[in-house]
């Protein structure tokens, strides 16, 4: 049967250009304090810069994404609600929430790990951060989640998803300014570990992928989406930046030995993972919404 | 009554007596269903019914929804959507109004973090405009593109059934100006109601049931592919 929209309204979508960064930057600023904190605590001596790297960078990373998260509120003067009717079924309140107490607790840590270099105050609360950095990172995956009419949302991956890809993003920031500011050189038994942790995170990013397929041969809409994805107008930026440039040139180059071990090898393997993570969020706040609902 | 009186009854009077006695009666039987119905299920659930064998596609609804509430341009609380169906010479264009669903379960209200969308007593989902800080989850959220962001008091908006006149009596402003009567609107808990009777006896579909929403919004007549979001077809830009 041959059906033609004549007239129908669709509404402008939710989310745009704020949102994504808040994710790209959340994600990250999680990321780095989970690498900062775990080195701190399981790490030897010779993580100490690690950890200093990874929780100055998350208290810029989380503190730009919350900016970003009030651009994109269309009053932002009432942001102080947030915290005073709190909808426990909510998402966005846990984010408030979670945001807040992340911010406290990074600022806190970085006190006891720079200023006060009080080791046991900062393992325990690393230790505590290590908790809000984890919901932190995968709340985001439960907001899209719970969208029950997008099918690429609407999906039990997406809080693991988005906490492994932070996870990447962190890392490979880390690993990219420990590069660039010199602290240790490429063959450091550090940096390899870093590099061997990032390419086993990007697998099991890979390995959620599988996401895909089951949406292919979902209910309609969600087959819709697949296609869009696999086959249709965003079939480029999936398969040839997300996957091949984004997450196997990576693995590819931090796992040959010869690449690896250099300083250019690690700057452009996590400089691709970036990248590779910054598509997929894109990918998904955009497609999510690029079919109408009504 | 008085000996008199009594003498004077007439066979005709008698039966003029029965006859009020039982209207009376039947009154009172009336009366007293209603009263046992409304304690049975207490205030008030407002739904709608569209007719669209009724529905001819003069997008009135949505003017009248407009001049009701200043909505900005490209948005809209109400609106028509149009499908064609078919190929020459066996064409059919099927009109679909479109309004909030007022759900029993409405994803925005579950995920409002500050509590600006809120279901009512009566059942109609309204949205707090004091309390909305903009954070455009429920526009997300919602499963029929009901939502919108309000480009002058920066707010998210909706259909909300127009309480305001519907506190007062009257009906809807699209119900009112319906040309062709298709928009009906009522309380389902009252078993008197043209809502409540139309929905237990005619078969009614509603939008995305499978999302187990429960929209207070039926209609009747509806084609499967034009309540789907694609219309059938693949959407194109």
């Amino acid at each position: 049967m041959n059906e033609t929209i004549v007239y129908n309204v669709w509404h402008l979508n939710a989310y745009g250009f704020w949102v994504l960064a808040y994710f790209f930057l959340g994600g990250m600023g999680g990321g780095s304090f989970l690498v900062s904190a775990i080195s701190k605590i399981y790490g030897k001596e010779k993580y100490k810069a690690i950890a200093n790297i990874g929780a100055v960078s998350s208290v810029i990373l989380v503190g730009l994404g919350g900016l970003c998260l009030l651009l994109d509120l269309e009053k932002p003067l009432r942001v102080f609600l947030l915290f005073i009717n709190i909808n426990i079924s909510s998402p966005i309140s846990w984010g408030g929430v979670i945001i807040s107490l992340f911010f406290i607790c990074t600022l806190i840590y970085l006190y006891y790990l720079l200023i006060a270099k009080n080791d046991a105050k900062a393992r325990l609360w690393g230790g505590i951060g290590i908790v809000i950095a984890i919901s932190l990172t995968s709340y985001t995956g439960l907001l899209l989640g719970m969208a029950k009419a997008r099918p690429l949302w609407h999906s039990a991956i997406m809080p693991p998803l988005f906490l492994i890809s932070g996870s990447i993003s962190g890392l490979a920031l880390i690993l990219l300014v420990a590069n660039v500011l010199g602290k240790y050189s490429p063959e450091d038994e550090v940096m390899r570990t870093l590099g061997k942790t990032l390419v086993i995170l990007i697998l099991i990013d890979i390995f959620f992928l599988s996401d895909m397929y089951v949406l292919y041969i979902g209910l309609s809409e969600a087959h819709e989406v697949a296609l869009l994805l696999l086959v249709g107008k965003f079939a480029f930026l999936f398969w040839g930046v997300e996957l091949l440039l984004g997450s196997i040139l990576p693995v590819i180059i931090l796992s040959t030995k010869s690449l690896a071990n250099t300083k250019g090898g690690q700057v452009f393997g996590s400089l691709l993972s970036l990248i590779g993570v910054f598509t997929m969020r894109y990918l998904i706040v955009i497609i999510g919404q690029y079919y109408p609902l009504s | 009554m008085n000996k008199s009186t009594e003498k004077k009854m007439t066979r005709r009077s008698i039966v003029k007596l029965a006859g009020i006695g039982a209207a009376a009666l039947a009154i009172t039987k009336v009366s007293e269903r209603t009263a046992a119905a409304a304690s049975v299920v207490k205030g008030k659930k407002y739904a709608m019914v569209v007719d669209l064998r009724r529905c001819f596609g003069c997008h009135t609804c949505s003017i009248a929804c407009k001049s009701e509430f200043d909505i900005a341009l490209g948005r809209w609380r109400s609106w028509v959507k149009i499908v064609e169906k078919g190929t020459y010479p066996n064409v059919k264009r099927h009109f679909l109004p479109r309004l909030c669903n007022h759900c029993a379960d409405p994803p925005c209200v579950r995920v409002c973090p500050t509590g600006a969308s809120h279901i009512r007593d009566d059942g109609i989902v309204g949205i707090h405009e004091k309390k909305c800080i903009g954070c455009k989850n429920c526009i997300a959220m919602c499963p029929y593109d009901s939502r919108f962001i309000n480009p002058e008091k920066k707010i998210a908006q909706k259909c909300d059934f127009c309480f305001h006149r519907v506190e007062k009596g009257v009906g809807p402003a699209c119900v009112n100006t319906c040309p062709g009567r298709a928009r009906i609107f009522g309380d389902l808990n009252d078993p008197e109601s043209e809502v409540s009777k139309i929905v237990s006896k005619l078969p009614v579909q509603s939008l995305k049931p499978e999302l187990g929403t429960e929209p207070k919004v039926f209609y009747i007549s509806a084609d499967n592919k034009v309540m789907r979001a694609f219309g059938g077809g693949k959407y194109n830009e």
